[in-house]
């Protein structure tokens, strides 16, 4: 490759080198708290609600197991008497557990169900964000080394051009803009 | 997942594309080319990918958290 260097200013690949490890630092950031709350949610999804449901559970059992006895014995004082037993609450209750533990254990078969589908959507999302995870660890790097090789060719080549003399920084730039219109690029293939 | 992480992560790369663009009005030549078609554009394109994976698992996150939880429990907080 060859041609002319069109560069106002090094200043401006400082600038630029800048913006990129300041990208780096925002992107490592959001890649930190995104495995972090994805590890959180599945902690959640595989151990808190599964311990949550199955506490439930065990405690509507027992309520039911309760709730029956208190029907039964309902029943049993009506034995021998005339009417018949005044029971409606005490069925209602009944019918009431069995309708809470049957939700509760359809919650524990939704979150089974979720677990694969968890673990298959974190494998996609994963796959679809490794790009950024490569940008923001070696892809950097990458970039800043090509701003810096840059950087260094136009530094030494300004070193040559001007050897005796320290010129300030206001001739640096104009020296940098000259050289810009000057200077060969290098050979990139 | 909340989408103010996919929000930071655009704000982060807009504030980059900005710097870049402003940088190449005083910086025209194939070098800058070069830097902007193999560093710059793949860097913000894994951006979008990423943003769009963050935005659709928050969505996932936010239906399995409705089917799984108690009633009127709040995940992650």
């Amino acid at each position: 490759m060859s041609g002319p260097v069109h560069l106002q200013s090094i200043e401006l690949l400082e600038i630029n080198r800048a913006a990129l490890l300041k990208f780096q630092e925002e992107a490592q950031a959001v890649i930190n708290s995104t495995d972090m709350m994805l590890k959180r949610a599945w902690h959640w999804l595989d151990s808190e609600m599964p311990a949550y449901w199955n506490s439930r559970i065990k405690r509507l059992e027992f309520e039911l197991s309760e709730a029956r006895n208190a029907l039964f014995r309902k029943r049993l004082q009506a034995q021998g008497t005339d009417h018949q037993a005044f029971d409606t609450v005490e069925k209602l209750e009944v019918k009431r557990l069995e309708n809470e533990l049957e939700k509760a254990r359809l919650k524990l078969d939704i979150i089974r169900r979720w677990r694969t589908q968890f673990e298959r959507s974190i494998n996609e999302f994963n796959a679809r964000f490794r790009g950024l995870r490569d940008e923001a660890g070696g892809g950097i790097e990458r970039h800043l080394e090509f701003l810096k090789a840059l950087s260094d060719t136009i530094t030494a080549y300004s070193a040559i051009q001007t050897p005796t003399t320290q010129p300030s920084s206001a001739e640096k730039l104009t020296e940098h803009s000259h050289m810009a219109k000057s200077l060969p690029e290098e050979d990139q293939s | 997942m909340s989408h103010s992480s996919s929000g930071r992560l655009k704000n982060a790369a807009l504030d980059l594309s900005n710097t870049v663009n402003q940088t190449l009005e005083g910086w025209r030549d194939s070098k800058s080319q070069e830097f902007q078609r193999q560093h710059i554009i793949p860097l913000l394109r894994s951006v979008e990918t990423a943003c769009q994976a963050m935005d659709e698992i928050a969505q996932v996150l936010s239906q399995m958290q409705r089917e799984c939880s108690p009633p009127r429990d709040e995940m992650y907080n």
